[in-house]
C-alpha cells in the first residue's frame, strides 16, 4: 500500500483541457488505485503527466531544456494556459488541483497562476501572479488547515518528492534516452546514477555523519596542538605548533570566506534566472536579435565575398568578351602565313623552270632529267625568250606581293595576339556568381528587416536591465568559479597543515601531560574512530543497498524482459553502470537490444523508487515507446498487478482501449480516454472502466 | 608609335557624358580606371558599337564651360598592361581610313560606355543582360 496516494487531479484552463474542472480521479474500490488514460497524439496525454510536474514544482521541464511558459505571449509553442482561454477577457487564469493522501491524511494542494487584479486584461507573464494552496482535508473545522504559502515548497520536497528525483518518477518513454545515459553514461562512471541512489536512501545522512565526525577529529587535534605547545618547554615545538595552528586558522577562514562566496553567488545567480525567468520574452528578443545579428555578419562577410569575386572575374572579363574576336584574328594570320608559304613555293617553282629555259636556250642539258639538248633554232629561242620573260614578271610580281606582311611583322602579330588570347571562352562563373549575390542580398534584406521589427519591440529600458543582469550573471559565475578553485586549493593546504600538527602532536599520552591534554587526545581519538565507523557503515550500507536496488531490478527485469530466459539478471558495476548478465558461469555482460536496455531502465526506475524513501506513485508517459509488442505486454502486465499506485498514458498504437480494458480493467480504478471537442482544440475525458469510490 | 599618332596624340579619350559611368563603374569593380575602360572596349568591339568622334557630346563639365572628352589614359599604357587592339582592329577591317589605333579605340570605348549605360549594366544583378546580348559568352549550362 502506498504511503503516498493520488486521489485526484482537477485541471481548469490547462494546456488543451479548456475552461474545468476536468477531473481523474484514481482512488478505486479494494485498493485499485492505479490507472490508464489512453489517447492519440497531441490529445492532452502529455498535458496530464505534465500538470503533476507543475502542481509540485510550478515548472514544466521542455525536453530540450529551459521551461515552458505560461501563457502564449511568452511561449508560442504549447503554453500552460489554454491559448483559447487567454484570448478571453475573464478566462484569463489556469490551475491544477491534486487530492492525495500521504502516510494517513488527506490533502489538497493547489496551485495556478491568475491576474494580478480583478477585472486586469493579461497581456503577458508578467500580469499574473501565482497561487499556492497545501490543504489538510483531515478536519475541515481546524483553522490551522492551511499550510503556510512560503513553506508549501519545501514541504513538497522533503515528504513528497524532492525536485531531483522526480525523472524516477514522472517517467517519459520519449526521454529513454535520457534514461539509458543515465544507466549506462558514455564517458565516466555511473556518478549520476550513484548521486540519485544515495539519494533516494538518504545515504547523506550517514555520509555527514562521517564528515562531522572528520571534523570533529580535525578540531580536537588543533585544541591539542595548542594544549600542548602552552606545556612543552621544546620553544622550537611551541612555535611550530602555533605557526601550524594559525595556517589551519587562515586556511580556515579563507575556506569560509571562499564558501560563502560561492553560496552567495549561488544565491545571487538563483535570484537572477528567476528575474530573468519573469523577463523571458524580453530574453527571447534578445536571443533573437543576437542571433539575427551573427547572421547578418555572416552574411554579409559572404555578400562581401562574393562581391570579391565578380570584381575578379570582371578583371578580366574583357578577355573572353573578346574571346571570338582574337580567335578570328589568329584564323586571319594563319591564312596570311599558309598564304606567304603558298607564295613561297610558287616562286621556288618558277625560278626552277626560269634556270632550265636559261639552259636551253644555252644549249646546255636538262635540269630535270639531264638529257642532251641542241641548241635552240631562232624560232625555238624566240619562244623560249618569251617564256623567260613571262616567268621573270610572274616572279617579279609574287615577290613584290610578299613583301608584307614581313617575317618579323608576322612574329609581332603572334605575339601580341598570344597576349590578347584566353582559355577562358564562357562567362557562366560571373552570371552564377552574381546570382548568388543577389540572393545572399535579399537574405540580408530580410534579416535586416527582421532585426528592425525585433529592435521596435523592445523595450529599451527592459533591454538594458536584462543585458545588466546577464552580465551580472556571467560575473557572478566567474567569481563563483574563482571561489571553487580556491576553496578546493585551501581543502589541499588545510590537509597539509594538518598533517603537520598532527604528527607534532601525536606523542601518545604520557605521565606528566596534563588533564586537558589528556581530554583532548581521547575526544580526538574517539572522533577518529568515530568517523571510521560511520564511513565504514556508509560503505556497507552503500554496498547492501547497492545490492538490494540490484536484486529487485533484477527482479523487475526479469518480470518484463521478452528474453528473460538468456539473461541471469542485471548487474550494477562497481563504477554505478548497470549491465545485463547473460546465463553464463559465471554471468557474462550481455549487450542486450535496445528493447532490452528500456526494460532496464524501467527495472532500475522501478527498484530505486521502491528502495527509496519516497512512496510516490510511478506515472509514466508512452510507456510502451521503443518496445516491441512482447515486451510492452510484459511491461504492463507486471506493473498493473502491483500494489503500487501506477498511472500509465499510452497512445494508441502502445495500448489500445478496448484492449487494455479487457486485459486490466478489473486492476484498476479507472481507465480514461482523451478526446477532442468537435469543432474545437479543446481535450475532453470519457471515463471507460469505472471501479471508483466516489462517483464522478 | 606612327605618325598618325603622333600628329593626333596618343592620349585616350571617351565621350565626357559618360565620364560619371565611368567613374562609378571603375570605383565599383575594378582595382584601377584604365581596366574599367578596358572592359567598356572590349564590348564596344565585340558588341560593334562605336560612337564616331563627331557624334559626341562632351556636355560642359567645367566651371568655365569647356566641351572637351575624358582623357583616361594612353596607348601606351593600353598596350603595355592589356594588349595591342591596333592588331585586332587590323586583322578585323575596324580602322576607319586614316584612323590610328588611338582613334579606334576612342570610338569603341565610348561605344562600349554606351552599351553598359543602356543595358544598366553597372546596377547589381544585370550583369545578366550579358547573356540577353552576348549567347555566344556562355555554355548551355549558364544559369
Amino acid at each position: 500500500m502506498s504511503l503516498l496516494l493520488i486521489k485526484r487531479i482537477e485541471v481548469v484552463n490547462w494546456q488543451g483541457y479548456y475552461g474545468g474542472p476536468h477531473e481523474f480521479d484514481f482512488e478505486g474500490t479494494n485498493g485499485r488505485n492505479s490507472s490508464i488514460v489512453y489517447a492519440d497524439n497531441g490529445l492532452g496525454k502529455t498535458a496530464l503527466w505534465e500538470s503533476i510536474e507543475f502542481v509540485l514544482f510550478n515548472t514544466v521541464t521542455k525536453k530540450n531544456g529551459g521551461s515552458k511558459g505560461l501563457v502564449a505571449q511568452e511561449s508560442a509553442d504549447k503554453p500552460l494556459m489554454n491559448v483559447d482561454a487567454f484570448a478571453e477577457k475573464d478566462n484569463q487564469y489556469f490551475s491544477v488541483t491534486l487530492y492525495f493522501k500521504h502516510e494517513g491524511t488527506d490533502y489538497r494542494l493547489l496551485r495556478g497562476w491568475y491576474p494580478k487584479a480583478k477585472n486586469m486584461s493579461v497581456t503577458s507573464n508578467v500580469d499574473l501572479k501565482r497561487v499556492l494552496e497545501l490543504e489538510d482535508l483531515t478536519d475541515r473545522n481546524n483553522p490551522n488547515r492551511h499550510i503556510d504559502e512560503k513553506k508549501i515548497d519545501k514541504w513538497i520536497d522533503d515528504n513528497l518528492l524532492p525536485r531531483k528525483l522526480r525523472q524516477f518518477f514522472l517517467f517519459d518513454g520519449t526521454r529513454l534516452e535520457e534514461y539509458e545515459k543515465l544507466m549506462n553514461p558514455d564517458s565516466g562512471p555511473g556518478e549520476e546514477l550513484k548521486k540519485a541512489i544515495e539519494a533516494l536512501i538518504r545515504l547523506p545522512i550517514l555520509s555527514n555523519g562521517a564528515q562531522l565526525f572528520d571534523e570533529l577529529d580535525h578540531s580536537y587535534a588543533t585544541k591539542l596542538g595548542i594544549a600542548r605547545a602552552n606545556e612543552t618547554d621544546d620553544k622550537l615545538l611551541r612555535a611550530k605548533i602555533l605557526e601550524c595552528k594559525a595556517d589551519i586558522e587562515t586556511t580556515e577562514k579563507e575556506m569560509k570566506q571562499d564558501l560563502d562566496t560561492v553560496n552567495k553567488c549561488t544565491k545571487d545567480i538563483q535570484a537572477i534566472d528567476d528575474w530573468l525567468k519573469v523577463q523571458k520574452p524580453t530574453a527571447d528578443i534578445q536571443a533573437e536579435l543576437e542571433r539575427l545579428r551573427r547572421d547578418k555578419e555572416t552574411q554579409t562577410k559572404e555578400e562581401k565575398r562574393l562581391k570579391n569575386e565578380i570584381d575578379s572575374l570582371l578583371e578580366n572579363a574583357w578577355k573572353t568578351i573578346l574571346y571570338d574576336q582574337i580567335h578570328e584574328c589568329q584564323h586571319q594570320l594563319d591564312i596570311e602565313l599558309r598564304t606567304q608559304q603558298d607564295r613561297r613555293e610558287k616562286t621556288g617553282i618558277l625560278k626552277t623552270k626560269l634556270e632550265d629555259v636559261n639552259r636551253h636556250l644555252a644549249g646546255e642539258p636538262c635540269t630535270l632529267c639531264g638529257t642532251q639538248r641542241k641548241p635552240p633554232s631562232a624560232k625555238e629561242k624566240k619562244a623560249l625568250t618569251e617564256q623567260q620573260d613571262g616567268l621573270l614578271n610572274n616572279i617579279d610580281k609574287i615577290e613584290e606581293e610578299s613583301k608584307y606582311p614581313t617575317a618579323e611583322e608576322i612574329t609581332r602579330r603572334q605575339q601580341a595576339l598570344r597576349k590578347l588570347v584566353t582559355d577562358s571562352q564562357y562567362l557562366n562563373t560571373l552570371i552564377s556568381t552574381e546570382n548568388e549575390r543577389e540572393k545572399v542580398k535579399k537574405l540580408l534584406k530580410n534579416i535586416e528587416r527582421d532585426i528592425r521589427i525585433k529592435e521596435d519591440a523592445l523595450d529599451d529600458d527592459l533591454d538594458a536591465l536584462v543585458r545588466e543582469k546577464k552580465a551580472q550573471r556571467d560575473q557572478l559565475i566567474e567569481a563563483r568559479g574563482a571561489a571553487k578553485t580556491g576553496h578546493s586549493n585551501c581543502k589541499v593546504a588545510l590537509d597539509f597543515h594538518r598533517g603537520v600538527l598532527s604528527t607534532l602532536t601525536s606523542t601518545p599520552i604520557a605521565e606528566g601531560d596534563s588533564l586537558i591534554v589528556r581530554k583532548h587526545t581521547q575526544s580526538q581519538s574517539i572522533c577518529a574512530a568515530l568517523a571510521t565507523v560511520f564511513q565504514r557503515t556508509t560503505d556497507e550500507f552503500r554496498q547492501e543497498v547497492v545490492m538490494f536496488v540490484e536484486e529487485e531490478a533484477s527482479r523487475t527485469f526479469m518480470g518484463v524482459s521478452n528474453n528473460s530466459e538468456n539473461y541471469s539478471g542485471l548487474k550494477i558495476t562497481e563504477d554505478f553502470n548497470v549491465d545485463i548478465m547473460d546465463k553464463h558461469d559465471p554471468p557474462r555482460r550481455d549487450a542486450g537490444s535496445q528493447a532490452q536496455s528500456i526494460a532496464m531502465a524501467y527495472s532500475m526506475l522501478d527498484s530505486l523508487a521502491k528502495c527509496s524513501d519516497f512512496d510516490f506513485p510511478m506515472i509514466v508517459d508512452t510507456p510502451g515507446r521503443g518496445m516491441g509488442s512482447r515486451m510492452a505486454e510484459a511491461v504492463w502486465d507486471y506493473f498493473m498487478k502491483t500494489d503500487r499506485q501506477v498511472i500509465f498514458l499510452p497512445y494508441d498504437k502502445e495500448l489500445k482501449p478496448e484492449e487494455g480494458d479487457s486485459l486490466y480493467g478489473d486492476y484498476l480504478a479507472a481507465t480514461y480516454e482523451l478526446e477532442k471537442v468537435e469543432g474545437k482544440n479543446h481535450t475532453e475525458i470519457r471515463l471507460r472502466r469505472n471501479n471508483l469510490e466516489r462517483m464522478i | 608609335m606612327t605618325g598618325d599618332e603622333e600628329n593626333e596624340g596618343t592620349g585616350l579619350e571617351f565621350d565626357n557624358q559618360y565620364k560619371k559611368l565611368y567613374d562609378d563603374l571603375a570605383k565599383k569593380h575594378f582595382k584601377n580606371k584604365i581596366s574599367a575602360a578596358v572592359f567598356a572596349l572590349s564590348l564596344g568591339i565585340a558588341k560593334n558599337w562605336r560612337v564616331p568622334r563627331d557624334e559626341w557630346k562632351n556636355p560642359k563639365l567645367r566651371e568655365d564651360g569647356t566641351r572637351r572628352p575624358h582623357h583616361f589614359g594612353t596607348v601606351q599604357q593600353v598596350t603595355d598592361g592589356f594588349g595591342d587592339f591596333g592588331i585586332v582592329f587590323d586583322a578585323l577591317g575596324l580602322r576607319k581610313e586614316g584612323h590610328n589605333t588611338k582613334m579606334t579605340i576612342d570610338e569603341f570605348v565610348t561605344g562600349g560606355l554606351k552599351f553598359i549605360k543602356h543595358h544598366g549594366l553597372i546596377e547589381d544583378g544585370n550583369l545578366m543582360e550579358l547573356k540577353t546580348e552576348m549567347p555566344n559568352l556562355f555554355s548551355d549550362n549558364a544559369v
